[in-house]
Order: C-alpha cells, then structure tokens, then sequence
C-alpha cells in the first residue's frame, strides 16, 4: 500500500502538492506573474486576462484559490484594472489560506514588482504546514478525455472506468464532465443514479449541452462517425462516458458554482454554459478548461485519455495521461504516463491498464510527478 | 495476462456484450482472434469485412434485441443479426432520438 503523506490546510482539506498560486487579476499582471513564478520552486500562475470584472471569472479563481494543492496565493495586479484585486486576496484568506497581494504600478514597475513578488512568494512558502496521512477515501479524481480516437472507446476510456470504480469502491470520489458526450446516454445515467432528485439532475444538466448543441449546431454524431464504425449516438457517447466508471451516480456539481462534492462517490459536473451572468456560449470547450474546472471543483488529480495526443496538465491538480493509441504513445511518449496502447496491441489487458492507472493515481498522490508535472506544463483557463 | 503471439483483432469491452469491436481491417471468413476484458477469448468466424472501428456479433441476436457494448445498451437489433455479421446502421437502430441535432447538411430527408 502506497503511503500517501499530504498537507493539511485550514479548513480540514488535505493537498497532495503544496503549491503557490500566483493569480493575475489582468492579462498587463501576466508577464509579471509568469516571471515571479520562474524563480521560486513549486510555483505557477493562472489568472483573469480581461480588464473588466466578471463573477464568474471572480467565483471560478477563488474556487482553484480554495483547492487543497494550494498553500497559498499571491494576487497580482496591475493597480487599475476592475476586478477587485486587493478584495480578491482578502476574501482568499478569509477561507483561510495564506494569501498576499502586489499592485505592480504600486510596486514601481517591472523589476521592483518581480523581487516583492519573490520576496512575498518566499515567505508564503515558508509558513508552516502539517503533514498529515491520507487514504483513496480522501482524494478527489477528475476524469477527462481530450484529442481523441477510435482507440479511446475501445482502450483508454474503458480501462479508466476500471480504475474509477476501484477509487470509488475504496471511499474515494470521482468527477466526470463533457455531458455534451452523454447525449443518448439519458437513460444510462438515469439508472446510474443513486437516487430520483440526483436522476432528474443529470438529465437537466444533459438538456443544458443539448440545447448549447442546437444554438452552435454542434452535431451529436456525424457521417464520420458512421464510417468509423459508431452506429449510434449513444455508443458514441458510451465510449465516452465509460471512463467515469459503473458506480451509482450520487451528485450532479453544478456548473459555474464548482463547488466540492460533500459526499463521496462518482459525481458529474453539470455544464456552465448558462449562469448567473447570462449565457456563456463558446469558448468554454477545451482541454485546459476542462482540466481547470474539475480542479476548482476540488479534485486532488486528473486522469486524462487521449488517442491522438495533449499536453494539456495544470498547475493546480496534476494531470496524469492514458494514451490508447501506441502509435500516438510511441511518438509522444514524454507527455504520456501510461500506454493504454497495450490494449490493442493485445500486450496488456483492459483490467491490467485499469490496475496500472489506479496504481499511478495512489503513486502520483503520494508525490511522484505525472509527465505534464515535469514538463511544467501548467495550463489554465479562467 | 495477457497471452497473445501477435496483436488481437478485435476486443470485447465487457462480459455482457454481444458484438466485438475490430483493431484493424479484417477480411472476411478467417477466424479473427479476440482480446477479453481480462484476456484472451474463443476466436470468432466473421461472416462480412469488418473495417477497423467496426463491430460484428458474437453471437446471434435476433429482430429486436438489444445490442451491448461497453456492457450498456447502445441500440436495438432492426432484423435478425448472424453470429460474425456486421453489425451497423443497417441493422441497428438508436435507442434515443437525436436527429434533431444534425446540422442541415448531414440530413438525408
């Protein structure tokens, strides 16, 4: 049994990193963050690039803010964008985490503003942290799929589904999204779901992608698909849906709230394509998004399928990727952890990759960096 | 574990279903070798080419029968499917209806 040692913060949650945040609050902070972030260790940015506020965006930083991998924060500012940056810090420390706050126009331009940077980083990561242990029963799984192909139904999703079910049979809590890949799966997930109220919200949530499919003219499934082999929208949609695993479906997360689940189990994360803010239409669709959204949702890790290959990792939750196409993993070999290929190849079986995955989910909890993790590839997308 | 000499040609995704899906292009006729959930299972005579991505039946499922995949329905048997036959749009119909979501161009009204 894999020992995993994390670190407690104020409010109970436990981390499996302890990472510093440093979030801009306007894209003029960015090149000054990024430049912060490259001298100190265990450091990385996200942020807000518009200049005009917006609470989604606000809602969304302070949720990644709140994600046990994070130590603590530091908000740059330029000093004259909208959001309310120094209110931004404030209310991140009133979570509880350590958290601090630079103007660069206060701080006297680029130079002087990237030392304070440093020199608050540096205290920010001095504080004291408890060590504290942790089991399966304590970590939040994402799971996601990006830059797919025939060999993500048939390999990687699948053996991700095996490896959901062992976390969630040990305690744990898994997170699926891309409900515009559970069109036709309606029925599935209604009887997937623990309980009436947790059934009629999935279904409100895939009605919620079925009408963004009718404004964008998204199509649930094309000529293509029918010449590669899928005959229906819902073996299309299982293919994908699979990775979540077969456990009963006990919480809906409601999208744009990104709220942690407060229960354990298999969870999906409604779309947020419609909120308190009017409708957010595109944009919202890409890995990094993805990836950003389930680790505002608390997860401590992403498990991410691919066939024909991402980079895609974060700096908030570590982003572990299964690749089912071994010749995509055979070429890009530095960005995957695990060769889901060995399914087709008839290597491996579907259960061995399963067990490989979740073997690599306990490892990278326990502190074993995931690929995207040593390449410092730390997207975001707020 | 494992136990194949050379690549399996199609796989069986779960023990509740009745087609197998190919990993590469196969020929008719020739028993094609298949990978189980947890290894390797009785080869299968096809009946029909099967493309990569495509799907044949395991076993014989008659005019309205549900085909499974994933261990999940995903459609319903439109006339009676031959073990080894290709298993498709032309003799599989969706369970749900989602014409609504083809976009102009792909409509073949």
């Amino acid at each position: 049994m894999t020992e995993i040692l994390g670190f407690r913060r104020a409010d109970g949650q436990i981390g499996i990193r302890n990472r510093l945040l440093v979030l801009f609050t306007v894209v003029c902070a960015e090149e000054v963050s990024r430049r912060i972030a490259y001298q100190l260790d265990d450091a990385f940015i996200a942020g807000w690039r518009d200049c005009t506020s917006n609470a989604t965006a606000r809602r969304k930083m302070l949720r990644l803010a709140a994600n046990p991998n994070i130590g603590a924060v530091l908000v740059l500012s330029l000093g004259c964008e909208s959001t309310d940056s120094a209110g931004l810090a404030e209310e991140i420390r009133a979570m509880g985490k350590p958290a601090d706050f630079i103007s660069v126009q206060a701080a006297g331009g680029t130079r002087s503003a990237v030392a304070l940077g440093v020199e608050k980083g540096r205290a920010l990561q001095a504080l004291p942290v408890e060590r504290a242990p942790m089991t399966v029963a304590d970590l939040i799984v994402g799971v996601e799929c990006g830059g797919s192909d025939t060999t993500s139904g048939i390999a990687a999703n699948p053996a991700l589904g095996l490896a959901a079910d062992r976390v969630v049979n040990a305690g744990g809590t898994v997170i699926f999204e891309e409900t515009n890949e559970l069109l036709g799966c309606e029925a599935l997930l209604a009887r997937q779901a623990a309980t009436p109220t947790v059934a009629a919200e999935a279904l409100a949530a895939i009605q919620i992608a079925r009408d963004w499919g009718a404004r964008t003219n998204q199509r649930a499934i094309s000529s293509g698909n029918i010449e590669g082999g899928l005959t229906t929208i819902e073996e299309k949609s299982l293919g994908a849906v699979c990775k979540a695993g077969s456990t009963p479906l006990v919480g809906v997360l409601h999208g744009g709230r990104w709220e942690r689940p407060t229960r354990p189990g298999l969870h999906l994360l409604a779309p947020h394509y419609v909120d308190a803010d009017g409708w957010t239409g595109g944009g919202t669709i890409s890995d990094p998004n993805g990836v950003t959204e389930l680790a505002a949702c608390g997860a401590h890790l992403v498990v991410f399928t691919t066939g024909r290959g991402s980079v895609t990792g974060s700096g908030v939750a570590p982003v572990l990727k299964v690749c089912g196409n071994p010749e995509t993993y055979a070429r890009m070999s530095e960005n995957m952890d695990i060769n889901a290929g060995a399914i087709v190849t008839g290597e491996k079986t579907l259960r061995e990759i399963g067990d490989e995955i979740y073997t690599a989910i306990l490892a990278t909890a326990a502190g074993r960096l995931t690929k995207a993790e040593e390449l410092e590839h730390f997207e975001f997308h707020i | 574990m494992s136990d194949y000499a050379t690549s399996p040609d199609m796989i069986v995704l779960h023990p509740a279903d009745n087609v197998a899906t190919a990993l590469k292009n196969l020929a008719a006729g020739g028993p094609a070798s298949l990978a189980g959930p947890e290894g390797r299972l009785q080869p299968l005579a096809l009946r029909d080419q099967i493309k990569l991505g495509h799907k044949a039946a395991l076993r014989n499922i008659s005019k309205g029968e549900l085909a499974i995949k994933h261990g999940v329905p995903f459609g319903r048997a439109t006339s009676d499917i031959a073990v080894g036959e290709h298993v498709h749009i032309q003799n599989i119909a969706s369970l749900s209806q989602e014409t609504d979501l083809m976009p102009r161009d792909d409509r073949h009204d």
